[in-house]
Parts: structure tokens; sequence; C-alpha cells
């Protein structure tokens, strides 16, 4: 191109880092401020953290002539959102020493410790380590944590996409050795990540500037959506013959965030262009992500996305790119349904005699609380169980593969420690229910969510009750930004927050994560989310046709009109 | 012939011919010898006196010595010290007494030898240590290579805090040392508690009498009048604010420092001094006159068994005995004084008798106890007068100001840190930190006055470095030198190490600290939080750490300053300085010890310890 491309700052960081180094090792030494050199909080994220400030302490720390409360969210990457017993117990033990005592199971199947201190950074990622679990492409401008779909009742089929998933996420992460050099003193005892043998940094995949913005990868295995696929940049749909995999529908630039004020950005749903073998996958989604590497907006972040790269340049012309460098075409889609992309709760039974509960995590909080021993019962759990913990990408968790005779000393402890009521006996529209993590701790949020939904649930639980709406799953989720961590643009009831206790209303998703929802109200309080979602839910139970979802019946009614593309999701 | 020099103005009333008749036929000895009584009567219009005076005498030539000579010596931290000992030489002075006054500090320990009449004023630090300008000559004196001194008249002049076990230890320990090497005292030592002015005037007063008199009976031989002061003899302009007359400041701005969560509660505490004319200066304090405690003093009247409107009398003035309790008397720490006069009120606790004769015992109970424990433990039928007679003035409590009048005009900024402990059943307040902290809200006011911290001051040459060394509360002034030495553009860089038990809610002005720092106001932030990790980690440590560059700034002529609490923070800096100097010049620990010693004798090593 003949034009000078005038790179954002981002870039120029990167550019300079030397392989994602930057100055982090003197922001650590230094003792006069909790926070990172400035550059250097851009490069922390490629390491899986984020540097947060308290908010609610703002400005009494500001009188008091102290800093703000700088902290660190760190993001563990967990592939599949498949963590071990021996994980979950480090998880829990690393929130009591270095976090705020709870631990946050995310929409991306990752674990997150919140109100970390820079000073105990090294030994909290050091302690990852030991439990063969990393931080490294948590955040940042790579490829995150890969999702897969964790519902484990078909066992071999999961088993081999979970596996799928495991290998695009190995094959996508950065190379670079700063992680370990900066957390571990260079001595890695386990590592996806390092280049065998070499003895410089080089990024064989992403090159030393990695990728315009970040880049997501889910898969799920139909009739269940759980990990949201077409929310991603690759969405991956495994196609089974017989119970055993064949390979995945590809789908391509999804992405969830915009901006309050600017039209020209918007959430978008991935499209599907073929079919590819399990045995090319891989290879697909390095393609794929190497063309946005190559082609996508360095300039201006907010257009940085897979998605806005498709729009740009044309889905064919893309697709034809990605053929030309795969050396081969795809197949035609083969076709699947997906019925829901909630989870399933309770105790299920897998093929093999071994048995699966899954919890209702609300806010994906882990703690405890009088009551409510979430954190000390499954701390107890992973004591004894020898399956896993399984993230489910809805901030849930499945205990998967309990040995039958453990069932009934794990179903105890859930019982005493008041955590099998939190999930046997909730509305469906709570157990549906999601809330990013929003204020105090987040920078971008202009309003609470999963502080604030359990109270707002409260309320519309009981319109839920009067209109025996009671097991009616509706996806309800809320953010505190335009950003969609929780995949707010997918939800039947879709709540942003665009100031203190104001929140713009979108409605007519479909429930299966296959249509995004529209803005039907801006800037309600809390009474006006109630006034504007009392009728409409009335009229839900009232005249709803057989089987049919809440964002379904509203687009029927033409409460809002559907929106059929990213594209036209402002409209 | 004119007795004053052909540009001397006269005196209003008087003209040449007058003083002609009034002076004919006297000698000059005579006429010298007047001039000073004259002086010496005349008390009010002192300065212009003290004018006319210095003017007689530069114009005549010295007579001989006639009367033995007087040297008052001042050691001194503060400058209370200084202030007395100045005050003392003007009044020798306009008695006529020939008098050089000198702070010990620069005073050669061997001229000890060939003095006649020697006054001393001297304070004590901490648990009895002398002041460091008077180490030198109080480790001479008690060492065994002081001379005998069978020609040395003398007098001491003991300042002190009666709150201290150890009250005017090094004002006792001198008087005492010079007697047993065979020096006759003009007059019994004196010991002054905080509350010093009243006596130390009239022991100053009394031993120019003694002195006088000698001289009247030719106890030793030779008059003059001559002041050859080894400074200037101009006094401080007297306060105009005082214990007894403070300055009713308001509170403008009151702020917990430290963040949620804090194991410490700090307050950052602006004062307005608008229009009160006073004037500090970095380094300075600020007395603040307390008040105790409702609950206090509600607890001690019920302890005591008396009725807050009784009436008594203090220093012959009638109060309320609640009143009094309240504004005058101390009832938050006990101390020896209060503890005698009570048990010799109460002889019936014969275990009290005991305490209070024995120091370790005496220590160990006074340590969190208050006058409502001693009441409550010896308890004794006191009368509201017998209990007011028992218990000691309530002293006004100093603190290290915080800001520069530069950067804050008509303000004066504090730095106080809560004492609040539980002992003996009851939480205890420090009575002025709880007098700030909670019952001093914005817009009431504060009873305050300054107090000069003479030695305590930036380096007079705004090139030098500084090394400020602070914890906790001590940063305080560090706060004001930094901001002094910004607003006058000094060039000399400033190296600030600072330590508190955790960093994120107990970082001291943090981030004015941070604004220096990125300005370059302050060249280097050293800091050390305690409990931040499993091993204790305190200045001291950084300072070590740093030896390299710490040391290459001493020797750049670095002055070199401690602030804080005395106990954990004075001999540690001591000692890790001695331990830099040995490590970075490759020295022995007794050329590390002569460097750290050298260093205070410049006045290069200041601490502000308390």
């Amino acid at each position: 191109m003949a034009e000078t491309i005038k790179l954002s700052e981002v870039e120029h960081v990167k550019d300079g880092s030397n392989y994602l180094r930057g100055t982090i090792d003197d922001s650590l030494q230094n003792r006069v401020t909790g926070a990172l050199n400035p550059d250097d909080t851009h490069l922390i994220k490629f390491h899986g953290s984020y540097q947060q400030t308290d908010r609610d302490l703002e400005s009494e720390r500001k009188r008091q002539k102290l800093e703000p409360l700088y902290s660190f969210m760190i993001r563990v990457r967990v592939p599949g959102g498949v963590a071990s017993a021996d994980q979950w117990q480090r998880m829990d033990a690393l929130s009591d020493a270095y976090a705020n005592g709870t631990l946050k199971l995310t929409t991306r199947q990752t674990f997150q410790l919140h109100g970390v201190l820079k000073r105990d950074l090294q030994q909290t990622i050091a302690g990852f380590n030991q439990v063969l679990m990393d931080s490294i492409a948590g955040c940042g401008d790579v490829n995150r944590n890969v999702m897969c779909s964790s519902n484990p009742r078909e066992s071999e089929l999961h088993r081999q996409v979970y596996e799928a998933s495991v290998a695009i996420s190995n094959h996508l992460t950065p190379r670079t050795t700063a992680y370990w050099d900066l957390w571990l003193n260079g001595e890695s005892t386990y590592s996806s990540a390092i280049n065998e043998g070499e003895q410089e940094d080089f990024e064989p995949i992403y090159g030393k500037t990695y990728l315009p913005r970040k880049f997501k990868i889910a898969l799920a295995v139909p009739p269940t959506n759980d990990a949201d696929v077409f929310a991603n940049d690759i969405g991956l749909v495994a196609i089974e013959q017989d119970g055993q995999l064949l390979g995945f529908n590809v789908a391509i630039g999804g992405g969830m965030g915009m901006t309050f004020g600017m039209p020209e950005t918007y959430p978008r749903l991935a499209d599907v262009i073929g079919f590819v073998p399990a045995a090319n996958v891989v290879d697909v989604c390095e393609k794929v992500l190497t063309i946005q590497r190559d082609w996508g907006n360095r300039e201006n972040r907010k257009f940085s996305r897979l998605k806005y790269t498709i729009d740009r340049v044309g889905l064919d012309t893309f697709v034809a790119e990605l053929h030309q460098r795969l050396g081969y075409e795809l197949a035609p889609a083969k076709p699947y349904r997906f019925e829901t992309s909630g989870d399933a709760f309770g105790w299920s039974g897998g093929p093999d005699g071994k048995a699966h509960v899954t919890l209702f995590i609300e806010g994906g909080r882990v703690y405890d609380k009088p009551g409510y021993l979430l954190k000390t019962a499954l701390r107890e759990i992973a004591g004894f169980h020898t399956g896993e913990f399984r993230l489910t990408g809805n901030q849930n968790l499945t205990i998967a593969n309990v040995n039958p005779k453990h069932r009934q000393q794990l179903q105890a402890i859930l019982e005493t420690h008041g955590v099998w009521n939190r999930t046997e006996k909730q509305t469906a529209l709570r157990l549906n229910s999601l809330a990013c993590v929003a204020l105090n701790t987040c920078s971008l949020a202009f309003a609470e969510a999963e502080r604030y939904l359990p109270q707002l649930l409260d309320r519309l639980d009981a319109v839920i009750r009067a209109n025996d709406l009671t097991d009616d799953g509706i996806l309800i989720r809320m953010t505190g930004c335009p950003n969609g961590c929780v995949r707010p643009y997918l939800a039947e009831i879709g709540l942003v927050g665009k100031a203190i206790g104001r929140y713009n209303l979108y409605l007519g998703a479909n429930h299966a994560g296959e249509r995004l929802n529209k803005l039907y109200r801006e800037m309600l309080d809390e009474d006006g989310i109630l006034r504007e979602l009392t009728p409409l839910l009335e009229a839900y139970a009232a005249e709803r046709e057989p089987a049919e979802r809440f964002g379904d019946f509203v687009v029927r009614r033409g409460i809002v009109a559907a929106t059929t593309h990213g594209q036209n999701f402002h409209a | 012939m004119s007795l004053l020099s052909q540009n001397q103005a006269l005196p209003l009333g008087l003209d040449d011919t007058t003083l002609q008749r009034l002076t004919t036929g006297l000698s000059d000895q005579q006429l010298i010898w007047l001039s000073g009584y004259f002086y010496g009567r005349t008390s009010a219009g002192r300065s212009e006196v003290q004018q006319a005076v210095q003017g007689a005498t530069q114009a005549q030539p010295a007579a001989p010595a006639a009367a033995a000579k007087l040297t008052i010596l001042y050691g001194s931290q503060t400058g209370n010290s200084k202030k007395v000992a100045q005050q003392t030489a003007e009044k020798a002075k306009q008695r006529g007494v020939q008098v050089t006054v000198q702070d010990v500090n620069d005073y050669a320990t061997r001229a000890l030898k060939t003095e006649q009449q020697l006054l001393l004023v001297v304070s004590t630090q901490g648990e009895g240590e002398p002041p460091v300008a008077a180490e030198e000559l109080h480790q001479f004196l008690l060492s065994n290579r002081a001379p005998q001194l069978p020609d040395l008249r003398y007098s001491v002049l003991a300042l002190g805090d009666k709150s201290y076990v150890q009250f005017c230890q090094t004002g006792r320990e001198f008087d005492e040392r010079l007697a047993e090497l065979g020096a006759q005292r003009l007059l019994e030592r004196v010991e002054c508690d905080v509350d010093y002015q009243e006596a130390a005037q009239t022991w100053a007063d009394r031993v120019l009498e003694v002195i006088a008199a000698e001289a009247n009976t030719g106890h030793a031989g030779g008059s003059g009048s001559q002041a050859t002061a080894a400074e200037t003899l101009t006094a401080p302009a007297p306060a105009q604010y005082s214990h007894h007359n403070p300055f009713e400041a308001t509170v403008l701005e009151k702020i917990q420092l430290n963040g949620r969560g804090s194991s410490k509660e700090t307050y950052h505490i602006e004062l307005s001094l608008a229009d009160s004319g006073l004037h500090y200066e970095p380094g300075d304090a600020l007395s603040v006159v307390p008040r105790n405690g409702e609950a206090l003093v509600a607890e001690v009247l019920q302890t005591a068994r008396l009725d807050g409107t009784a009436p008594i009398q203090l220093s012959g003035v009638e109060f309320e005995l609640g009143t009094a309790l309240t504004q005058k008397l101390e009832l938050s720490v006990l101390t020896r004084d209060v503890l005698e006069r009570y048990a010799a009120t109460a002889p019936q606790h014969k275990q009290l008798a005991e305490i209070v004769t024995d120091i370790p015992q005496l220590q160990r109970y006074v340590y969190g106890r208050d006058v409502a424990d001693l009441l409550r433990e010896f308890p004794a039928e006191l009368s509201a007068e017998q209990l007011a007679a028992v218990l000691r003035p309530l002293p006004a409590r100093a603190y290290s100001i915080a800001s520069s009048l530069l950067v804050h005009p008509d303000e004066v900024h504090l730095t106080v840190g809560a004492v609040r402990y539980a002992a003996h059943g009851r939480t205890k307040h420090g009575v002025c930190s709880s007098h700030l902290a909670d019952r001093l809200d914005i817009d009431h006011t504060a009873r305050v006055f300054v107090e000069r911290n003479e030695y305590f001051k930036l380096p007079q040459d705004a090139a030098t470095d500084i090394i400020m060394v602070g914890a906790g509360t001590g940063v305080a002034p560090f706060r004001a030198f930094v901001e002094e030495r910004v607003e006058l553009g000094a060039e000399g860089r400033n190296w600030l190490f600072f330590g508190n038990p955790n960093f994120t809610t107990d970082f001291l002005y943090q981030t004015e600290w941070l604004q220096h720092l990125k300005r370059g106001t302050l060249r280097h932030l050293d800091v050390a939080f305690s409990r931040d990790q499993a091993e204790k980690i305190y200045v001291q440590h950084r300072l070590l750490e740093k030896s390299r560059d710490v040391y290459g700034w001493l020797e750049n002529g670095a002055h070199f300053y401690v602030c804080g609490d005395k106990a954990r923070l004075g001999s540690a800096i001591q000692e890790a300085l001695k331990q830099v100097v040995q490590r970075e010049a490759g020295c022995s620990a007794e050329d590390a010890a002569d460097y750290l010693r050298a260093l205070k004798k410049q006045r290069r090593y200041l601490e502000d310890v308390y």
C-alpha cells in the first residue's frame, strides 16, 4: 500500500516490546506505585492480566493522597474449561493467598482472580505453573482461551471435540519466552508454548506485533450451543456420525463488542462458510487467524476485529483468500441443529456409568457467605473427586465423571453447605442469567452488573412466578458496558449498562445463540426495566405458541424487528 | 568628654550637658558599672536601653577583667535550652557581668579547665540521653579523662519532660559529675518540666544574684561589662503565643490518610494561621494544647468519687474540678512525680510506696496506665483539692510541621497519628492525638503555638543534597522540606526513605511524593513496608540496599535527616549508616562511628525523634 498507515499506539508498544517484555520487569521492581509503567499495561494483557483499580475507592483515596488502589485481574487459560481437582484446589488456595478470596468462572471457561497486588503477581502466576496451568494469552491481541462444549454426556464425541480444542489452543499459543522469563525465573516446568531448542524468540504464527486485536475460537456439539460459537471469530460446529467426530462446520467473523454512539461498530454473528474434516481444523484456524493478522485494521482498535475485516473486504473475498492459503477448499456445510445455548442443571449420567452434576453459579462467582459455603464445599469435593471440574461457557460448573461411590458424599456436601438449593430452587430465568464483573474493578464499566443483577432478578422472579414461567428458561444477560463480555446481544433479555443505574434493554435474540437481539428501550432504571418487561412477560405467558421461546415471541409479535445480520443490528 | 560617639543619637530628654553633670568625677570603671546598674533597673523599654548600652560599651575600650568571667553553655535539641541560655546571658549582661554564651556543640572541652563560672542549660532526650549537641562534652566529662575542676563554680539548669521516667537525667548527670570533679555549685540544680519558662527565669535570676553577691564580697576578682558573646545576643523576639496564650487556629481540613483496612490511623490536619502573625520554618514544630476526653474525665471523677463542680485552685486561680481535669491537668499518662505525690497523699498503700522507689517497677507500672487506673487500683479518699494538687499540668504536645509557609501561606499542616490501645481493661487514647482525631472537626479551633526546632533545618546552602529518613508520621517535616525546596528552586537533590506497615494503606502523602518524583523534585524515593511480606523490612534495610549512593551523597556533602519513633528508628538508622560507611569506605567499625560522629558534629546528621 502506498499511503502511510498511522498505527495505533498499542501497535508501537507491541513492536518495541521484544516479544511482550517491554519494561514489565522494571515495573514489577518499582515499589512506590502499585501500577505498571503505562506501556506495560498493554503488554501485561498478553500475560493474562489486566491492571485495574478499585473504583469504589477512587475518590476516597484521592482525597487521602493515596494513588488508586491498583490491583490485577489474572485470567487462567483452561482450554475447553476442563480442570483437574488439583488445579481446582490450587486456584482456590491462590485466590485466598493473593486475590480477593473469590474465583470468577468466566463466560470463556476460564478462571479469573481479582485483586492481586503487583507484588504478588509473580508468586500467583508461578502457582498456576505448578499445577500445569498458565495465563499466557489469557488476554491481549492473540488467540484467547479456546472454548468447547462442556456437556459431558456424549462422552466419546465430547472427548474428541475437546481434544481438537486443546490442539487448536496449543497451536495458537504465543511462543515468546517472555512469560517464563518474567514469571517463572526462566524455568518452565510446564510449557505448551516454548520453542524447543530455539535460541531466540520468534513467533512463527503471530510475528512480533501479534494480531490487530483479540481473537476467539469456540467449539460446540449440537444440539447444545453452550459455547455460543457464533459470537466468536471462529465458531466450530461439531458434526458427528455414529457418535464419532467427522469434522466441523466453520463459521467466521463473530464478535460482540460495540461502542455507544458509534453505529459503525456492531455485534456480529459468525457466518458459516463450509465444513472441514477434523484432521484439518487446526490448519483452518491458523489460516483464518493469519489472514486477520495481515488484513486486520491496526490503525483504529475499534475496527480491528475480524468481523470488520470481513465486512470491509467481503465474505467471498475473505473465503477465497482462505482457500488459497489452505491450498484446498472447504466442503459445503453439513446440516446441524442447535436447541439451546444454556446449561442443563443437576445430575446426569454418561453412557460409561459415570455421573455428572452441573451447578448454577450465580455470576460465576465462587465464594462463601453465611448459609452458602460454595467455595468451601467445592474445596472439600476437590479433596476426593477423581473426575474433573468443567467450567461452562455460562459461568456455571459441572463436576464431571463422579465416581459412583462418591456421589452420595458429594451430594451431602452440596446440601449441607447450602449449595444444592441454589441450583435446585431457582427460576429458570435466574439459571439462565449471566453477568460480567463490571464495577468495582473493570475500568470499562459504566454501570453495575454482577453485583446488581441478583437483586434485579429478585424482582423479576416475582413477575415470573406470578405468570407461571418458573420453568421457562429465558436468557437474561447483563453487562456494565457495551463491549459484551457476557454476550448480551445474544440474550433474550439483554441489559447493557450505560450509566450508573441505567441500562439499555435489548430483546429478540433466539435461545440457541443464532440470532442477535435489538435495542428496545434506552436508559432504563430498575423500575423502568420492570415496567417494560412485566407486560411482555405477561403477554408471553398468555399468548405464546407451544414451546415458543421468549426471544422468538417478541419477534413474532413485532415488539422488535429480527436482527438478521450485525450490519442491521442498529437498524 | 562625650560618652557617645558623634553619630549616636541621644535619647529624648538627655543632652551632653546633662550627661556631663551626671558623670562628673566618675572613673571609667565606675561609669561602666553604673551603665549596667541602670540597665538592670530598667525593665520597660529594654531594647532601647540595650542599644544605648551597647553603643556605650562599643565606644569604650575593654576594661581590665576584675570579676570572674561567666560562661553559659547550652545543649539544645529543639532550641529551648538555647533560648534560656540567651535570656540568662542577657540578664547577666544587664548586671554588668562579662559573659560568653555558647553552644556546647561548638565548645572545646579542654577549655573547661580554665573556666571560673559556668552555667549549663541542658535538656534530656528520650530515655535519659543527652541532646546530640552535648554528647561529646557529656562523654568527656563522664570519662576518666575528665580533669579535676576545683576552681570551677557552676550551676545546672536541667530541662526535661516529667512524662519520661528518666526526667532531667542529663542535667542531673552533669551536675553530679561536676561536683565529683571538685567544682562547687553556685546554686542547686533546677529541673524544669515541659512548662519550663517560669522556673528557668527564676533560676537565672537567683544564680545571677549569687554571682553578683560574690563579686561584691570579692569572692572572685575583677569586674567588667563587655559582652563577649560568641554569638549575637539579640534575644529571639518573645513568642507572642505560648502554652499559656495559645493561638486559636481554625481547622481548615482534616483527612484520614490511611486507606481502608489499615492498622494505622493518621490524620492530615490543616490549620489556619490567618491574622496570627505566626511564622515557622520547615523543621519547626507546632504545639497543640489539648483537652482531655469527656469519657476519661468522667472515669476519673467517678473513680475518685468526686463532683466535677467542686471548686479547686490551680496557681491561685479558681476552677471547677471538672474543668481543671478537662483543660489543665494531665490524665492520660502517669508520671513519676504524680505517683510520688499520690503515694505521699495515700501512705496506706505500701505497695505503691514500693513501686515509687523502684525504677524498673515504676516503669512497668506506669506503662499503659492512666490516672483512672491509679485511682482504681490504689483507692484513697482524696478531696478535690488534693486530687488537683497530685496531678501535673497538662502539657502541650508538639508535632513536626508538615507544610511550608511559602507553599501554604497562613496555614500550618500536621500529620497526627492517633494513639489508641487497650490496656488494663479500658481503651486508652493519646490525649492530644485523640483530641485532634476525635474531637476536632473542620471549623473548630485548636489552641496552638509554634516551637522552633533550632537545628532540624534545611541546609543553608540550597545546593546541598538532603537525604531524609522518615517512618510513619516522621515523614511530616520532609513534606515541608521538599515543598520549601521546590518553592525556593533549591538545586540540591532530595532523597526520601519512607517506611510504614502496609503499602496500599499507609503510604502517607503517596500521590504528592509520586508527583515530586515525576517532576524530579524528588530524586529518589525508597520505601519499606514492613508487613507486606513474611520478613519485616524497614527503612534501614533500604538504606543498606542503597549504600553506595547514600555514601556518595554524604561524601558530596549531603545532610542526613531522621524523623520518627525514637525507639524504632533512632539507633537503627545510626547503625545502618555506620554499616553503609564501613562497607563503602572500606573502613573499620570505629572509623565508621567516627564518620557518623563527625556528621553529627557538623550538624549534617540531624534527628527529630520522639
